[in-house]
């Protein structure tokens, strides 16, 4: 075959391909993250502003006399370098002086504290008791471009080991807690779930021995979550799955710990029309019973509950208590 | 006496500025692209803004070094070059007033390309741009500069080293269009094959919609004309119309926009349809002109949002995407009659000369100044180069007359 006539078949067959690789990037997301990986050498977390939001969108601009807010939610709990990365971190501070538009940045942490910054002054913003979008007294200086210094500030003192589990009031760091505890821990969803969850939650809680992704979404469209407004109930005990369901209808179930403990629970979530949790230990109702994640957590060797608690995994990661 | 010998001489002087002067050409248009496109990625903020002006002011020099080897020892300059000279003065005078004087230097290069070889020129220029892009990538991918992924209403992307999301994937349009005017059928199904694939993952990371498509036009055509090189040449009815078409496609969107932009009416519920689904394309437009007005000589605009450029200001989003307002505002009403027509006889010439491929591509950028306010610097629309040939060879004749190719 004449050398000419080779270059054109090489020519066509790698042009094909091209081709044929680009559409599939779009159809599958294997060879898409595969692409990626080769010529994208540091992969940002793809669930940052999952965790920076906490399932709720950036608030807005609120205009006040002066000037404009911007507001950023999330728990102090992911600041651990681990669920926000540095990486994320760094995208954030690009964020606030190249994206953002308004002359503000509130970063609020949902339990009373944020971080004030004012556009024009970063890298230097406020850590202190937030008041709206204020720092309440003249709070401390940080600078916001360095994570370590972030980090080593919000969660000074706030979250050290050994922490009873009462007093947690951070979805994140309630699960990091709850992870390596001998106790039998009992979730149950009320109402919806899963809307609030990202995908480093859903690692926290595989740590615990969730099976079910409760993150997962269609294959058709990544902004559906398969189990939105489903109900689910889990038994853990040791890093272990005794029981779990997840399912569209109302699912109850029951059944006895290692040391002959009765347990009962029920969970419905929205489509059922009547959404319910519901933990019984020993016939006494437990649960918190409000929208989200339920949670009763049973210490076996002492025969007592330690801590009940409900985190709002629908919207905001709320803690009722 | 016998003057042979000088004559001579004289030839081979010529000849040799000739290929000086080029050479001066060739490595200011690569100053030019260079330094325009990292004026456009955080490798400004590296290079510092002296710097930068300090490497243009050269440039320019350099053009006008040329242009003075030229006129001094090849050729005298005749009427076409100083209204040509005028306009490039005219231009820098409103650029100055109204924008930045740094736009002179794109004047003043296409200007220089009347006289020079454009196959030549395209492949230094195509060459500097993809190295140039290379470059920026890979400094941002090694954290040398700024490199960011931005959320923006649900989706990812990218700047990869470039001040906005929009930039990779604008340059990749103009890459794509070099090479579409530069090889035309003896373009290689590997090399469309490779610009497709480009643009696909540029659309994955950065999420340019409007440049990703046109770009994907550009593609389909040249796989068309690949396929049927007759295309470029075919005598057809339908060819010939949209030719024809082509020729005035300038003055006609022109047109367009300022119909729009005058009569757009959020009661009128196509035209709110068509204003939500261009994200406000229309009523932004319609909404600078009440507010600004119109002037001759143009005014000092700082429209709010984050143009392609990725200047970004506070306070309430105003931005004119349609290059034909925003220019015809900024720049003032004879900036933009001289300049449409300028473009229209070039694109006139182009018809003349049978260049239908230069035709339709220009004519896709006309249609995208619709929806983009940037396509008239050169650095990222740099066909625009072949308006200082068009003008200086253009014939004035009927427009049934094509020269035979």
């Amino acid at each position: 075959m004449p050398k000419k006539n080779i270059f054109k078949i090489a020519d066509i067959v790698v042009f094909a391909a091209l081709i044929a690789i680009t559409f599939r990037s779009f159809s599958d997301r294997a060879v898409a993250a595969k692409i990626d990986a080769a010529v994208l050498p540091e992969e940002i977390n793809k669930g940052f502003y999952e965790v920076i939001n906490s399932g709720l969108e950036v608030e807005g601009e609120d205009s006040n006399e002066t000037s404009s807010v911007s507001r950023y939610t999330f728990l102090k709990g992911a600041l651990d370098g681990e669920i926000v990365t540095m990486d994320d971190w760094k995208v954030l501070s690009n964020n606030i002086v190249y994206q953002i538009q308004t002359d503000e940045t509130v970063l609020d942490f949902r339990d009373g504290t944020g971080v004030v910054v004012k556009k024009e002054e970063f890298p230097t913003g406020t850590y202190g008791t937030l008041r709206g979008a204020e720092i309440e007294g003249d709070g401390k200086v940080i600078d916001v471009s360095d994570y370590s210094a972030v980090m080593a500030t919000v969660n000074e003192g706030s979250y050290s080991e050994g922490k009873d589990l009462k007093d947690i009031t951070d979805f994140y760091t309630y699960l990091k807690t709850l992870n390596g505890t001998e106790y039998t821990v009992f979730i149950a969803v009320c109402e919806e779930g899963t809307s609030s969850l990202n995908d480093k939650l859903v690692e926290l809680l595989k740590k615990l021995g969730v099976k079910t992704d409760l993150n997962e979404r269609a294959e058709d469209s990544v902004l559906d979550r398969i189990h939105y407004r489903d109900s689910y109930y889990v038994v853990l005990f040791h890093g272990e799955s005794l029981d779990e369901n997840v399912s569209h209808d109302k699912i109850a179930t029951s059944g006895n710990l290692v040391g002959g403990t009765e347990y009962e629970i029920e969970s419905a979530g929205y489509d059922t029309g009547e959404p319910v949790a519901s933990i019984k230990i020993s016939g006494e109702e437990y649960a918190m019973n409000q929208i989200g994640m339920n949670f009763v957590v049973y210490d076996e060797k002492n025969h007592e509950v330690v801590d009940r608690v409900c985190f709002d995994t629908h919207e905001g990661l709320f803690c009722h208590r | 006496m016998d003057y042979t010998w000088y004559k001579l001489m004289l030839e081979i002087i010529k000849i040799k500025i000739n290929k000086i002067s080029d050479g001066l050409y060739y490595l200011g248009a690569v100053i030019y692209f260079t330094f325009s496109i990292i004026a456009t990625s955080h490798v400004r903020t590296l290079l510092g803004s002296k710097n930068y002006i300090l490497i243009m002011s050269g440039m320019l020099g350099l053009l006008l070094l040329r242009e003075l080897l030229g006129f001094i020892f090849v050729k005298r300059y005749g009427i076409r070059e100083v209204i040509g000279l005028l306009i490039c003065g005219f231009f820098w005078y409103i650029a100055e007033k109204n924008d930045s004087s740094i736009l002179v230097c794109s004047y003043l290069l296409v200007f220089a390309s009347r006289n020079v070889d454009m196959k030549q020129a395209y492949r230094i220029i195509l060459i500097t741009i993809v190295l140039t892009c290379t470059a920026v990538f890979l400094l941002a991918e090694n954290n040398v500069i700024l490199n960011s992924i931005y959320y923006d209403e649900g989706r990812y992307r990218h700047i990869f080293g470039f001040h906005y999301q929009l930039i990779p994937p604008c340059h990749l349009l103009n890459i794509t269009m070099i090479f579409a005017v530069l090889k035309r059928e003896k373009i290689s199904f590997t090399e469309i094959g490779i610009l497709f694939f480009l643009n696909g993952a540029l659309y994955r990371w950065c999420r340019a919609d409007l440049s990703g498509a046109v770009t994907l036009v550009v593609l389909l055509f040249m796989i068309l004309i690949k396929l049927y090189p007759k295309l470029l040449t075919i005598d057809f009815l339908l060819y010939n119309l949209l030719d024809r078409i082509a020729v005035v496609i300038f003055p006609l969107c022109m047109a367009l926009s300022l119909v729009i932009s005058i009569c757009y009416s959020d009661s009128v519920g196509w035209m709110k349809a068509l204003d939500v689904a261009t994200r406000g394309r229309l009523h932004f437009p319609q909404q600078a002109i009440e507010r600004y007005g119109f002037s001759m000589l143009g005014q000092n605009i700082n429209f709010i949002g984050m143009g392609v450029d990725g200047a970004s200001h506070g306070g309430e989003y105003d931005y004119v995407d349609n290059l034909y307002i925003s220019l015809l505002l900024r720049y003032g009403v004879i900036f933009m009659v001289i300049g449409i027509l300028l473009l229209t006889v070039t694109m006139y010439y182009l018809y003349q000369k049978n260049m239908r491929i230069w035709l339709w591509m220009l004519s896709l950028w006309a249609l995208h100044g619709l929806l983009e306010d940037r396509m008239h610097m050169v650095y990222f629309n740099s066909l625009l180069l072949i308006i200082g040939q068009a003008v200086q060879n253009v014939k004035i004749n009927s427009i049934h007359e094509k020269t035979k190719t």
